[in-house]
């Protein structure tokens, strides 16, 4: 007599499918019948105004060749320099956040009056929509009348004016000081979190046994916190590679300093396109997904663990 | 106090005043441009000297702001409530029940709340046409549920497996069944975490930017940060700055009291979807 | 009340076998406790009874019936959890009444069973109160009234006092033995602790490694161990084990040489033969410490419990003993002694197979 389960349990069973439908075809719905459809569209000729009844045309919008001359996605200078934009960004402007975040979170770890408000403090940033933040960064890097300029002025450090909208590469800057700005506290609140749960007689040690603050840093808070780190980075870089509401916002269209987003934007809704646009579409979805397989992978043993629960 | 300590004391005052100088300064000097009107606003100024209630006049009344705001409530409240029932449920199965198939739930669940929005603009656009809701609310209820119920399920989902064993096992002893033990045992143990999770699944909802600029062309029905993305004044060259500083204070306001308010949740909340996940 | 059966019993987690053919027959009104080490497959056994757990292989039956089918709540059965499990947002009250108002009690019905059992346990203050505003000690009686409100059939109890210190332990092992003289409802209780399981049991079950060792009133189990394991488990301190040698076969036993003493054994000339090795088991309590003709010992360590004491001596072959007497103890450390013991009240067991050896009486 084999009963594995008693009834009982297969009555859960059924039941935690019963509860997981909804949301299943919800997901369904709104997610997985999107994809498919873009990844349907990338492969025929449809336009905006019609999508009743496109062509297919295989792999021609990533690219095809006429019998004397390459076309498609995969051609595009344009398409090239989005990706480069966005790379560029990702890796910047992650990085800063990382070195910001942790600095603030080590200086807010600490015991200090005042502390629970300068927590609260840092948080605002992040609470503020990407737009209202674009906005807000577009009117202090204001060429003639932005403060920070007048600021740099005040204290010697320009003479004239920077034009931080005008040339691209200090456009992409001004781009990456709002997207800092606005996503530094997210890295401190996990770094803070992850310091809290070192033990504190380790560094007690490390003082009675004299080693230096920075030694102690390299030696054991920072390979201590590297998971914590690790996901931040992979959390920070998916939304990165994503980007497109500062972008938008900050430098509008301009191809200069397009990131994907705003490409495939521009193909979907100004040009019509919707075979290039879904094109380019599934390629950053591989790239996203890419990401996402690897982030997945560093937290394998994590999700196993609640299989096992 | 020794020397060394006086320096220490010094310099972390230091640092702890640029942080907050850092992290205020952006949003402080957006209030103070807010009242400054007419040409008042093109001289930089660090401190408040003027105070004029012109641009906010002038939001509500040139434009459909008001409207906008009320828009923006009803798809925050509407995509909160909708992912909350269907994940509360979802969130129990995935989080208490074993079963086959739960592994790649979670990890379906997970993948979709880390993919790209932009990828999915085409077909969303499709079904959007499709059910009609096109320049509609109803449009931006339905694309911001891609983003709210993988994120509120997978919240839920993790504090809902920490609940010790023994309190449900006690409860399906006492003969309730998993409604019952839902409803009756784990929400009110949940709740604060589920005021977590809302309040963060509010605040994307909230802040949500390109579906709300591609589903939605008519002024009235667009949500705040759009409306906010697209000020422009009388003049096609200048834009209102006074305006656009107005609006973003009045949208951001809220958002920076909730923080204040639900910081403890909102932090664990952060904390506990990318760390303990 | 019910009786209970539990045949041939196997449960499995993946490649592991948890229970492997488990035999148990408990009658009503028993209170059976299911000891052993952590690991050995007790707790296991008292789920799949409560009916949360299920089995691969056997038979479960409540007065004969099968209860495969049926979930806990149509069991008829109440479990106390060792982490006592109070829902931590209900009131006293609210806890207890919790699983009436699963099945169908007026209010007046529930208000008036809930209030009878809070009275017998002295929790009727208490109804108002949270969980985390209650003792240990008043969280466990809280815990025992949820499953006495629901007047269940059988009893479960999975460790319910290992969360407690050990003055509360104690009241409340009286506390439990006293429900069960009033209820006299069939009970069956699960822990590691040998003293419990000594005190409370009607029958005690000796586990370990998934398998039953000895079934048993503790009197029994603790005057004839069928096994090596049994003896050692228990009593406290656990009985000395020496190791000796059978040296010659005789009519009225045989005579084995341990711990540098030769001594006739009255173990039956028919299960062993010359050269065997025999464990020999002796109780503290059996043990006596003298002038007489014994094992020459060291003291090493005097503990006086007032009552009484004990003894730890070192034998001349290394061999440790413990000696338990009353009273405050006579002996000096360092002095040598003798360990007198008497033969008949030994236990013997086969040094192989670790089962005990037939004894003539």
């Amino acid at each position: 007599m084999k009963t594995a389960m008693p009834p009982q349990n297969y009555a859960r069973v059924k039941t935690a499918w019963l509860f997981i439908a909804p949301m299943l075809i919800v997901l369904a719905a709104v997610a997985a019948w999107p994809l498919l459809n873009t990844a349907y569209y990338s492969l025929t000729n449809a336009r905006l105004s019609d999508l009743s009844d496109p062509s297919f045309i295989g792999l021609r919008n990533y690219l095809n060749y006429n019998g004397y001359r390459w076309s498609g996605l995969l051609t595009s200078p344009i398409w090239w320099k989005a990706v480069l934009n966005t790379l560029w960004f990702m890796a910047v402007s992650v990085s800063l956040e990382v070195v910001i975040g942790f600095g603030v979170a080590l200086v807010l770890h600490h015991q200090f009056p005042g502390r629970g408000l300068a927590r609260v403090i840092s948080l605002i940033p992040w609470a503020i929509p990407a737009v209202v933040s674009a906005q807000i960064w577009s009117w202090m890097l204001h060429e003639q009348f932005g403060i920070i300029n007048d600021f740099l002025m005040v204290i010697g450090a320009i003479e004239t004016p920077i034009a931080w909208a005008a040339k691209p590469s200090t456009a992409m800057w001004a781009i990456v000081f709002a997207d800092v700005w606005g996503t530094f506290p997210f890295i401190a609140l996990l770094m803070l979190a992850a310091l809290q749960t070192l033990p504190a007689d380790l560094y007690e040690a490390a003082k009675i046994d004299g080693i230096s603050p920075i030694k102690v840093f390299f030696k054991i808070t920072l390979p201590l916190t590297m998971p914590a780190l690790v996901v931040a980075v992979i959390f920070r870089s998916l939304d990165a590679l994503r980007i497109f509401d500062l972008v938008y916002v900050m430098s509008g269209r301009n191809p200069q300093t397009m990131t994907i987003s705003v490409f495939i934007r521009q193909r979907l809704v100004d040009f019509q396109d919707i075979g290039t646009g879904s094109a380019a579409s599934m390629l950053l979805f591989i790239i996203g997904a890419l990401v996402v397989i690897i982030a997945l992978l560093t937290r394998t043993l994590r999700l196993s663990e609640v299989n096992e629960s | 106090m020794t020397r060394r300590n006086w320096v220490k004391s010094i310099l972390r005052l230091v640092t702890v005043s640029l942080i907050v100088l850092y992290s205020a300064f952006p949003f402080y000097y957006a209030i103070v441009s807010s009242f400054r009107s007419g040409t008042d606003i093109y001289k930089p100024a660090y401190f408040p000297t003027t105070f004029s209630f012109q641009n906010y006049v002038s939001i509500f009344k040139n434009q459909p702001f008001a409207q906008n705001i009320v828009n923006s409530l009803i798809v925050a409240s509407a995509v909160v409530i909708v992912s909350m029932v269907l994940a509360v449920p979802a969130a129990y199965a995935l989080g208490r029940v074993k079963f086959r198939g739960r592994r790649l739930i979670l990890l379906t669940v997970l993948g979709t709340s880390m993919f790209p929005q932009i990828a999915v603009l085409s077909g969303m656009y499709q079904l959007i046409q499709s059910l009609g809701l096109y320049n509609s609310l109803g449009a931006l209820i339905v694309s911001n549920l891609m983003l709210t119920v993988p994120f509120t399920a997978w919240m839920l989902t993790i504090f809902m497996r920490e609940l010790p064993k023994e309190i449900e096992e006690a409860a399906i002893i006492d003969g309730a069944g998993p409604v019952k033990i839902i409803l009756r045992v784990f929400l009110p143990l949940l709740w604060p975490a589920m005021a977590s999770t809302g309040i963060l699944a509010f605040i994307a909802a909230w802040n949500e930017f390109l579906f709300g600029l591609t589903f939605v062309v008519s002024n009235e029905n667009r949500t705040v940060p759009v409306a906010i993305a697209l000020i422009t004044g009388t003049n096609q060259r200048e834009l209102p700055w006074g305006n656009i500083m107005a609006a973003s204070v009045t949208v951001t306001l809220p958002i920076i009291i909730l923080v204040f308010i639900f910081q403890r949740r909102i932090v664990s909340g952060l904390t506990a979807g990318a760390i303990k996940g | 009340m019910v009786n209970l059966s539990i045949r041939n019993l196997v449960k499995q987690f993946g490649q592991y076998q948890a229970l492997n053919g488990i035999n148990i027959e408990i009658d009503h009104g028993e209170l059976v406790v299911l000891v052993g080490p952590s690991g050995c497959g007790k707790s296991t056994l008292l789920r799949i009874i409560s009916g949360l757990e299920g089995f691969d292989g056997g038979e479960l039956l409540f007065d004969g019936a099968q209860v495969v089918t049926k979930p806990p709540k149509e069991r008829g059965i109440a479990l106390v959890f060792q982490s006592y499990a109070l829902y931590p947002h209900m009131t006293v009250f609210q806890n207890m009444a919790f699983g009436l108002s699963n099945s169908r009690f007026s209010k007046a019905d529930i208000r008036s069973r809930v209030s009878k059992v809070a009275r017998s346990l002295a929790l009727e203050g208490l109804l108002d109160r949270l969980p985390k505003q209650l003792s240990g000690g008043q969280r466990q009686r809280v815990a025992i009234g949820r499953a006495i409100v629901r007047e269940p059939k059988v009893f479960l109890f999975d460790e319910p006092l290992s969360n407690l210190d050990a003055a509360l332990r104690s009241q409340m092992r009286l506390e439990i033995a006293k429900l069960h003289q009033q209820l006299s409802t069939t009970m069956v209780y699960v822990t590691h602790d040998q003293a419990e399981a000594m005190t409370l049991a009607d029958k005690i079950v000796v586990m370990n490694k998934g398998s039953v060792e000895q079934i048993g009133r503790p009197l029994d189990l603790y005057k004839k161990p069928v096994n090596l394991f049994v003896a050692t488990f228990l009593g406290s301190p656990r009985m000395n084990i020496l190791e000796g040698v059978v040296s010659e076969l005789r009519p009225d036993g045989v005579t084995l040489d341990f711990a540098g003493i030769s001594k006739l054994v009255p173990i039956s000339g028919e299960a062993v033969k010359q050269g065997d090795r025999v464990l020999v088991g002796l109780r503290p309590e059996d043990v006596t410490v003298g002038e007489g003709v014994g094992i020459s010992a060291k003291v090493e360590i005097v503990e006086e419990m007032g009552d009484h004491h004990l003894t730890y001596l070192s034998s001349i072959s290394g061999q440790s003993i413990v000696v338990k007497g009353a009273g405050t103890s006579p002996n000096v450390v360092g002095d040598t002694l003798s360990a007198v013991l008497d033969p008949s009240r030994c236990h013997y067991f086969d040094s192989r197979t670790e089962l005990a050896l037939p004894v003539l009486s």
